[in-house]
């Protein structure tokens, strides 16, 4: 049966926690109903639709505490289907796993329409022993993220980083608990807000898998601030919870900041979660819920991934609220007669609904920003300052002008919170925007007092361009042999080279699997079966075939050219090119920083290429590659070891060698996706070689890892136990820290 | 027998002479007073006892082990000790003491006057008897934790967890393993042997049945008590100030473990009594684990959902046959699915069970039985915290006495102290920050004016071998160790480095004076540490 149209799918879930008890006044708000787009999974309606296993994600209910599984649910079934799915009910482990289905699938579709592509897992690394050679790790597509809603007995819920997926965790409630009440169960995976907040941490992670790693103050401050506001927003933008808080406020637009509070209430799920809105506002001596002032003071005395985090939620907040008031402000004069003020009483219900469709809209347009600005960060050892010179310059590029005052609202909130990029004179929004090229190259040549043409640049723009239009050309070329001396390092590249070529192969194979699916009905012509992997490697854009909306196409087209612009970057880099992008080609460089094997030259990691597609101001598409290139270097405590280490011989093999820390460094470009040209260039704040960076690490590593939370271990975790560690803040109070 | 021989330490002039043994990663302390008749010194043991394999490397290159540190102890003291003080029943502080009836244990041939123990120890005292019972209850949850994570063997576990929980399990009981822990559990109470090979599971309700009531070290307790031939004291914090028999001069006063017991868990205050899960209190590490495993055990599932919706874990296998319901195909061939092994997650809600360890040798530290002693000519005290953590340091700022008509409290007499001894090894929580005028008893409370002249640490730690361990411990914690050098002027005294070392900060000609007279106080042998506090006024005036 061919539907006629293509049908989104309907699910319910539990807007608010259900266990925990709250007022009847939200009654009607506790449920909402999530749309799925049609293309992320597209029902088939003839088959069954178990787990939910979909594209992205697929459900498994096992308790391992309780020995026990619980029967997957059939979303397809006719009785679910055609009832929006199973009502919500939290003694049905079904609907759990309908309700974390949905709402992480919820999110992803968030992302897909901010970024305009599809969103990929970090990719599954495993490692492989050689016999008599050094154990290789390889990198592949990881298909879907697994979810356990049942997975532990805690309180708790995090996302596994080397398993891909999200464990939930369910408890019996505490004395202590605020809100559910005593004796009953509670379940992580019934809550809205826990199931967006690890979905993101998820979608963060494959989008930045070195955010996760703990390198300055604000890295995992930023993943769990990021995964709350969205988890916040994500929630807002459904308009029928925000009525009744709305109708609250009267009409009276200066009360319209109790949204504060009901963002607070969102967060109140039992056994965690409060802390990052900590900042939006406090009940006071009156028993009032009142919003808190910013305190650009709060984030210098603000120490770990928390109450850092908690600045960063408020900010963003306080940049939301300024937005929607601004934007309801006709609204209240309208409806008022011209006053402004509303008579007192009952709010007018039509006013009550445009409001709270308003402020879901504003919620929708907030957390856009902040996802698109994902982008626009440097790829590693990122800060708040980063951040907000990401939001600015994403939506400036996307919309010069700044019609709504959008970009303002987000400078005074930032500004007032006191999060702001080190090293900035003004704090403005030209100042705040990423560098373009040739503001970039400008200043290098006014910094070293030279004056020479802009025209090198177009050697790598065509370069570039050729890359990505003619992979299979340019890997041809690279493949012919070039002055690496060495048997050991001939291999290697050739090696390189290899890998580049099976994952461009892996995208014509693929392409070329869906062509022979027609050759069961078709009588006009058959597509061969078997072809050799060679004829089917494509010399187009790997990036655009297909429309990339499969994403096994899209992580090996990724993959094949982050493999080719190592090769061109390792073929023909130019001083003057590392000058202008903070990147360090030297041989010079200190013995600490990671060389390549195969070039015995600093190495470069190409960690990402990938598309951004959106939707400019007159609804036209843009286009651009995002590219990514980190280096590491190895850290010491002691300075004199440090001393000691950078002086040694150069050594590849060295990159394994013990360190008390990695360093890392590298540079976001932005390249146009007609002209290949780069836009912008986004450096992280220090370069690979830069002993400034390396003190200020060494401080920050050195400062968490004294610092303990138990009687026995470092206050360090690492990046597999990083996000289940992030969520059991340690409870230090009169110790030594 | 052999025939006691003279000690050969020499009592002192006056005050007291300390003595931190090189058994290993623990505590050994000897301290000895000059008696007011005879030359015979008064000699006082504070535990004796060691993390195994934590012995110094150059006392391993020496083929010196445990047993010889306490033939070194027999010289010394000649073989009389006077009282035993037991701070706590951890590996570390008790690895040194026989077991009943081990006549051929090094220390068997001692005499032991009296023995000194907290009220915890009292197997009369009704708070403490409770408090073991919920302690025996956590031990067995975290025992029988142990097991199932080594019968996933790394799959769907976290890496290195059972490992860790080994530790502790060893630090409490001295056994490695969860199935040895309930064994010797099931035993003890005379729980039929078929419950013990019928499985862990079975160990666990059957020890569980029966009450068990702690089992920590206990047999090397039971041990030492037989061998007293004096009394044996339990001591309660604001108990009257203790004197020493034949010694003048010198008062003890007891100040730990609390007997509030929100502050003896120190951590989640068991409130109301009906929101408990066995032991735990709901939400607390440890609550879930003892969910799983006390309802779990005989056929049925401690599923929160009701059974229509359960279906056991070993109906899922990978043998689910083609035509079977395709729910439970769907549950086998994802979760089963051989290339997902990676994925699974038997192990991973077991995580809890590290912050239950953790958790448990916290609560077992605060049990502490913690001293002052006081010199009363010079009012210099001495503190000795055994591993007392947070909840204990709270509670001292309550206590007070009442010593020749005037009032004296902890406070007071931490304000005195010239020597410390680091509570656990110098870790995290078990020497509190703060300031004078902070609520809490801290570092800063102690050594004021004069006083401060003189102060000394020594901190039982073989600091290479805890630092050096693959998961390192932090014992002691930097900001500690900074925290003592700073405040004893680089006087501070560990197992290992044993060698006094005097840092930049402290090397300009003003501190000469200071560490000629340390160091003449102090001597660092083979054996022991040694540092002579004497009962003279401090040196008053000068900075």
């Amino acid at each position: 049966m061919t539907p006629e149209f293509r049908p989104p799918r309907r699910l319910n879930v539990f807007a608010f926690d259900p266990s925990t008890a709250r007022s009847f006044a939200n009654c009607n708000a506790r449920t909402v109903k999530i749309t799925l787009p049609y293309e992320l999974d597209p029902p088939d309606l003839g088959k069954p639709f178990y787990g939910p296993k979909g594209k992205y994600v697929e459900v498994v209910d096992f308790d391992p505490a309780s020995g026990a599984f619980y029967a997957p649910v059939n979303l397809n079934d006719d009785a679910v289907m055609f009832n929006d799915g199973l009502p919500p009910s939290p003694e049905n482990p079904q609907f759990h796993q309908q309700m974390v289905y949905a709402v992480s699938m919820n999110t992803i579709a968030a992302f897909e329409e901010a970024l305009g592509r599809v969103v990929q897992w970090a990719p599954t690394e495993k490692k492989i022993e050689r016999k008599g050679k050094d154990p290789e790790w390889t990198y592949d597509f990881t298909r879907r993220l697994r979810i356990y809603p049942h997975a532990l007995r805690e309180a708790n819920a995090y996302y596994h980083p080397a398993k891909k997926a999200l464990l939930f965790g369910y408890f019996t409630a505490g004395p202590d608990s605020t809100s559910a009440p005593s004796g009953t169960t509670v379940f992580t995976c019934l809550s809205h807000d826990i199931i967006v907040h690890e979905t993101v941490h998820a979608i963060l992670d494959g989008l930045h898998p070195t955010f996760a790693e703990d390198a300055n103050p604000d890295m995992r401050a930023l993943h769990e601030a990021f995964a709350d506001i969205i988890a916040l927003f994500q929630l807002f933008s459904f308009p029928s919870v925000l009525e009744e808080q709305i109708a609250k406020t009267r009409g009276d637009l200066s009360r319209q900041n109790l949204l504060g509070e009901l963002a607070q209430e969102f967060g109140q799920a039992v056994g965690r979660g409060c802390s990052l809105r900590d900042f939006l506002g406090s009940v006071n001596e009156h028993g009032v819920w009142e919003a808190q002032e910013p305190d650009p003071t709060k984030l210098r005395d603000a120490t770990g991934p928390h109450d850092r985090g908690a600045v960063l939620v408020a900010a963003v907040f306080r940049a939301f609220l300024t937005i929607y008031k601004t934007r309801v402000g006709d609204l209240f004069r309208i409806a008022s007669n011209g006053s402004g003020v509303l008579r007192d009483g009952a709010i007018d219900p039509d006013l009550k609904r445009r409001l709270a469709s308003e402020a879901a809209q504003c919620a929708r347009r907030v957390m856009r920003i902040c996802i698109r600005a994902m982008d626009y960060t440097p790829p590693v050892n990122v800060s708040f300052g980063d951040y907000l010179r990401a939001i600015i310059t994403a939506d400036r590029d996307l919309f010069p002008e700044d019609a709504q005052g959008y970009r303002a609202a987000f400078i005074e909130a930032f500004a007032s919170w006191g999060i702001l990029p080190e090293g900035i004179a003004s704090i403005s929004e030209p100042a705040l925007c990423w560098p373009t090229l040739d503001i970039a190259e400008a200043d290098r040549q006014a910094l070293r007092g030279i004056s020479e043409d802009m025209s090198w640049l177009d050697k790598i723009h065509s370069n570039l361009g050729l890359m990505l239009s003619q992979p299979r050309k340019m890997l041809s070329h690279f493949a012919s042999p070039m002055s690496i001396d060495g048997e050991d390092r001939r291999a290697r590249y050739q090696e390189e080279v290899k890998r580049a070529q099976v994952e461009a192969q892996q995208v014509g194979i693929l392409i070329h699997d869906r062509l022979t699916r027609f050759n069961d009905a078709s009588t006009t012509m058959t597509v061969k079966e078997k072809v050799p992997a060679r004829a089917l490697q494509l010399d187009v854009n790997l990036l655009e075939v297909d429309d990339s909306r499969d994403r096994e196409i899209v992580y090996h087209a990724s993959s094949h050219y982050q493999r080719l612009l190592w090769l061109l970057m390792n073929s023909a880099s130019s001083p003057r090119f590392a000058e202008l992008t903070g990147l360090t080609f030297s041989p010079d460089a200190p013995a600490t920083v990671r060389r390549s094997r195969t070039t015995l030259l600093p190495s470069l990691h190409v960690s990402a290429v990938r598309i951004a597609r959106r939707q400019g101001q007159r609804g036209q598409p843009e286009r651009e590659y995002v590219i990514e290139v980190i280096q590491t270097r190895r850290g010491y405590f002691d300075p004199d070891r440090q001393a000691h280490e950078d002086a040694r011989p150069i050594d590849p093999k060295d990159s394994d060698r013990a360190s008390d820390f990695k360093f890392r460094a590298g540079t976001t470009f932005l390249v146009d996706a007609r002209s290949f040209k780069i836009r912008r260039l986004i450096r992280s704040t220090y370069a690979v070689d830069d002993p400034d960076g390396l003190t200020a690490c060494r401080a920050y590593v050195d400062g968490t890892d004294a610092q303990a939370a138990n009687a026995f271990y470092s206050g360090r975790s690492s990046r597999a136990a990083a996000f289940a560690d992030l969520h059991h803040p340690p409870h230090i109070k009169d110790g030594f820290r | 027998m052999t025939k006691p021989p003279t000690p050969r330490i020499k009592a002192p002039k006056s005050g007291v002479r300390v003595r931190m043994y090189r058994q290993g990663h623990g505590d050994c302390f000897l301290l000895t007073f000059r008696r007011s008749r005879g030359a015979k010194p008064f000699f006082m043991l504070i535990d004796c006892g060691r993390k195994k394999g934590s012995t110094p490397a150059d006392l391993k290159d020496k083929d010196i082990d445990m047993d010889a540190v306490i033939e070194a102890l027999w010289v010394d003291t000649g073989g009389k000790l006077d009282v035993v003080v037991v701070t706590h029943e951890h590996e570390d502080h008790v690895s040194g003491f026989p077991k009943a009836g081990d006549d051929s244990h090094p220390f068997s041939k001692f005499h032991v006057e009296d023995l000194w123990l907290a009220w915890t120890e009292d197997g009369t005292d009704a708070d403490a008897n409770r408090y073991r019972e919920l302690y025996g209850d956590k031990l067995l949850t975290l025992a029988l934790a142990h097991e199932k994570l080594r019968a996933l063997q790394g799959v769907g576990a976290p890496d290195g967890v059972a490992d860790e929980i080994a530790e502790f399990l060893e630090l409490e009981t001295g056994h490695r393993t969860g199935a040895e822990v309930l064994k010797e559990a099931c035993i003890e109470m005379g729980v039929a042997p078929r419950d013990i090979s019928a499985g862990p599971e079975q160990a666990f309700a059957a020890a569980r049945s029966t009450k068990i009531r702690g089992k920590r070290y206990k047999e090397r307790l039971a041990g030492l008590r037989s061998m007293v031939k004096g009394e044996i004291k339990f001591l309660s914090p604001g108990d009257p100030p203790l004197p020493l028999k034949g010694v003048k001069g010198v008062r003890v006063y007891p100040f730990g473990p609390p007997r509030d017991q929100k502050l003896l868990t120190s951590l989640n205050p068991h409130q109301s009594e009906e929101f408990h899960i066995g032991p735990f209190a709901m939400g607390e590490a440890g609550a879930g684990l003892f969910a799983a495993f006390a309802s779990g055990t005989e056929g049925a599932t401690s599923s929160p959902f009701a059974p229509r919706f359960v279906i056991r874990q070993d109906q899922i296998s990978d043998s689910v046959a083609e035509d079977a319901p395709p729910e439970l195909a769907y549950l086998s061939r994802t979760y089963l699915a051989e290339d997902d092994a990676d994925q699974r997650i038997d192990g991973d809600w077991m995580g809890e069970a590290e912050a239950l360890a953790l958790r448990l040798n916290s609560e077992v530290n605060n049990t502490s039985l913690v001293l002052a002693f006081e010199l009363e000519k010079s009012g210099r005290t001495l503190l000795f915290t055994g591993d007392a953590q947070r909840g204990s340091w709270m509670s001292w700022s309550d206590l007070s006495w009442q010593v020749d008509g005037s009032t004296v409290t902890a406070k007071d007499l931490l304000a005195r102290c010239t020597f410390y001894k680091a509570g656990h090894h110098g870790s995290h929580n078990a020497t509190l920050n703060g300031t004078l005028d902070s609520p809490h008893a801290n570092l800063n409370w102690m050594a004021q004016g004069a006083y401060a002249q003189d102060f000394v640490a020594m901190v039982p730690s073989n600091k290479t071998w805890a630092w050096g361990k693959s998961r390192p411990w932090r014992h002691p914690m930097k900001a500690i160790e900074h925290a003592l050098i700073n405040k004893t002027k680089s006087r501070v005294l560990m197992i290992e480095p044993h060698e006094p070392e005097r840092h930049d900060a402290h090397s300009g000609a003003e501190f000469d004076a200071m560490w000629a007279a340390f160091t003449k106080a102090t001597k660092a042998e083979e054996f022991a540490i040694e540092h002579l506090v004497e009962d003279t006024e401090p040196a008053s005036g000068e900075t």
